[in-house]
């Protein structure tokens, strides 16, 4: 199967229910005849703040950070996408 | 982010307005044809024989009217080819389905049966004396029935009577309905009263009044012809009357806004006050409907000459006129200004040159009075019977 | 040959009994449909909402504007930011429909939260009832739909909508409105934004599956329609909806 290392580590992870598509994009191209559609890399920083920059209309369990007072601002220096949990 | 011509909060789809002038524009000529078609049964059926002058000119306005009443709506729809479906497969659920064939009612069985008994005697003369196209004209218009004598007009009078007396209710209908149009509308509170019907009609038969009594003074200056001041006089004090009756209807809706105050007031009053103030309070209430009343007023109150009358009447007709159609705005329009979350406001800006635009609305406007002009010409309103009838 | 009217009616007439008979023989005898295949009587399909769940990130408008195609600028889902204030007006927020989310909000001092709105797909839906040739319909599975084909453009489902939902398609010029992703939802699938959900705050259900979780998620929960008095039907339930949402 494709992807299998991915799948794998999402499934362990908090992202086990973010789907493929909330951060790649509309991929049922790809997922049908990979060759005709080459995903690009999302790009992690505008990414990842629009679910985790701190917002006080978010829910308190829902995992925020003020980008600014964090350790630094590319997000993926030390978090792995697909499970980020360090 | 802030969206130009927005404040507070709408709904992202509310931002734009969906019923532009045009769907304005379509109350008002419906309105008018109800209300000269009222006035023309007042002769008719209530036998107030002082207008009789005007009876044939009420007639022929409300057909002009009709007539362009449908072109506001298909220069509307995203799909006008399509609106036959309106008439082929109604939901009956829908008013505006339903109003379909209270419009094609009113048009065939109500108006132009009326206009064609009316006329009958005179196509048949016409026909007889003209020559050539207008002779082919005329003797399609017959119908085939050239019969002319006294049984046959007595019978025409009958009918034309029976045809009066169904076209009030019908008339009554025609207008009522597009109120209900709105009136139904749960949705907006604005527009959901079950006075809407009410208020639409009346105010209608206020406009249409002023429309056959501009029409009238027009007509005679055209024609270098005396007016006929006990004609005017009467239509003047039953403008009046129902003046009175649709300024109650409305101050009523008000107040009773203004008492209950539920939700949606403070919206719509801020609303009234903010987006709608030029439109509703000064051309709609003070110059629409409160100076007209106290000009019609003074004539019941106070002794005028004919100079004097004919200049307050008029004056008082245009202004009403500008003013029903402030109303038509107001209700509409201003039903959309607000957002149904009572959070925020929209604006809107009439385009000029568009489909749905200024333009568009002014040549609808005009294009009545076109066929006023033709339908004046191919059926004259005055016959010599009627020129040699002594005034009073 | 001689044919009379006699003959004429004769044959046709046996030959319309024939051709009855055998059609008849056909429908009674024919194939039935193949078992796995979309019943639209089996399902009554509605959606449930989370307000504790929403994080306001949007992705449930970005996917459904890529999987209907939606115009830039029109709405088939939103989500919208209420801050709330003590004896005020709620702040209500909704930047381009939320469809890249929203500057994030610093401020402590107020109850603030996020609302997706949908249709929400009326089983007495108001919009159905006005529309002049029922271009608009509940279909008999519970979405409510437009037939692109019929609709006049007349909008007048437009001003009925109390919710907001629906909007002129600029290029088809007809009403276009969310479909709870009919063409998935037959499918087997989730609608796209309950598929791109990240936090599950939105929930495709079916009432008429009684394994449904909507069925334990009304009974446990605290849940609200919105605009309840306008008695719609409404089917979309939201959990803990606060009483300033409009």
């Amino acid at each position: 199967m494709c992807h299998e290392e991915e799948a794998t580590a999402r499934q362990a992870g908090a992202h086990t229910h973010v789907a493929c598509e909330a951060c790649h994009g509309p991929l049922a191209a790809h997922a049908a005849d990979p060759s005709s559609l080459t995903p690009k890399l999302p790009v992690a920083a505008d990414l990842c703040h629009r679910c985790h920059e701190k917002d006080s209309a978010k829910p308190d369990w829902f995992p925020q950070i003020v980008t600014t007072l964090h350790y630094g601002p590319n997000c993926t220096d030390c978090h792995q996408p697909h499970n980020p949990k360090l | 982010m802030t969206i130009p011509g927005v404040d507070g909060f709408m709904y992202p789809n509310e931002v734009e307005l969906q019923w532009s002038l045009l769907i304005v524009l379509y109350p008002y000529i419906t309105g008018l044809v109800a209300g000269a078609f009222i006035l023309a049964s007042l002769e008719r059926v209530f036998k107030v024989e002082a207008v009789r002058p005007t009876y044939r000119l009420a007639l022929l306005t409300a057909l002009a009217f009709l007539l362009v009443a449908p072109l506001p709506l298909q220069l509307h729809l995203g799909h006008p080819e399509r609106s036959l479906e309106m008439y082929l497969t109604p939901h009956r659920s829908s008013a505006m389905a339903m109003f379909g064939f209270v419009y094609l009612w009113y048009l065939t069985v109500v108006l132009l049966v009326e206009i064609w008994l009316e006329y009958r005697a005179d196509i048949v003369r016409l026909a007889q004396s003209s020559a050539g196209f207008t002779r082919m004209v005329y003797k399609a218009l017959t119908l085939g029935s050239e019969n002319v004598s006294p049984a046959a007009r007595a019978i025409d009078d009958k009918v034309g009577y029976i045809v009066t007396v169904i076209g009030i209710p019908s008339a009554f209908l025609l207008h009522g309905y597009v109120g209900f149009i709105f009136g139904s509308v749960k949705a907006n509170p604005w527009w959901s009263t079950p006075l809407m019907p009410i208020v639409f009609l009346f105010s209608a038969m206020v406009s249409g009044i002023a429309a056959v009594l501009l029409l009238y003074v027009a007509s005679m200056k055209l024609r270098k012809t005396p007016i006929d001041m006990r004609c005017l006089d009467t239509i003047a004090r039953y403008l009046f009357y129902t003046f009175v009756i649709d300024f109650t209807l409305e101050m009523l809706d008000l107040i009773h806004r203004t008492y209950e105050a539920d939700e949606s007031f403070r919206s719509l009053d801020f609303m009234v006050h903010t987006r709608l103030l030029f439109s509703h309070v000064i051309l709609q209430i003070v110059l629409g409907t409160l100076l007209p009343l106290g000009l019609l007023a003074a004539t019941q109150l106070w002794r005028f000459t004919e100079a004097r009358r004919r200049a307050i009447y008029t004056t008082a007709c245009s202004l009403t006129m500008v003013g029903i159609f402030a109303m038509r705005w107001n209700v509409v329009i201003g039903g959309q200004l607000f957002s149904k979350s009572f959070l925020g406001y929209t604006s809107y800006k009439v385009e000029f040159a568009a489909r749905e635009g200024l333009l568009t609305a002014i040549a609808l406007m005009i294009l009545p009075l076109v066929i006023f002009v033709v339908l004046v010409k191919l059926l004259p309103p005055w016959t010599e019977r009627a020129i040699s009838e002594p005034e009073s | 040959m001689d044919i009379t009217r006699r003959d004429l009616f004769q044959i046709g007439g046996k030959l319309l009994v024939l051709a009855s008979a055998g059609a008849t023989l056909q429908q009674i005898t024919g194939a039935e449909p193949p078992s796995d295949a979309y019943r639209m009587a089996d399902h009554w399909w509605g959606m449930i909402v989370d307000i504790d769940k929403c994080i306001g990130c949007g992705n449930c408008v970005r996917a459904c504007s890529r999987e209907n195609q939606v115009p830039k600028g029109y709405f088939r889902t939103w989500v919208e930011r209420y801050q709330v204030q003590e004896g005020k007006q709620p702040i209500v927020e909704s930047p381009d429909g939320a469809i890249d989310g929203f500057a994030p909000l610093k401020r402590t001092d107020v109850k603030a939260f996020f609302v997706p709105k949908l249709c929400n797909h009326c089983a007495e839906s108001p919009c159905v009832q006005v529309c002049p040739v029922g271009a608009t319909f509940v279909s008999p599975d519970g979405v409510v739909l437009v037939d692109k084909q019929y609709c006049l453009g007349c909008r007048y489902c437009v001003q009925a909508c109390p919710y907001g939902c629906r909007y002129l398609h600029p290029e088809t010029h007809t009403v276009d409105k969310c479909t709870l992703c009919y063409h998935r939802i037959t499918q087997g699938l989730t609608t796209a934004c309950c598929e791109n959900c990240p936090t599950g705050a939105r929930q495709l259900v079916d009432f008429k599956n009684p394994k449904d979780p909507v069925h334990e998620f009304l009974r446990k929960n605290k849940v609200e329609v919105l605009k309840p008095y306008m008695a719609t039907q409404a089917k979309v339930y939201y959990k803990n909806l606060d009483g300033s949402v409009r």
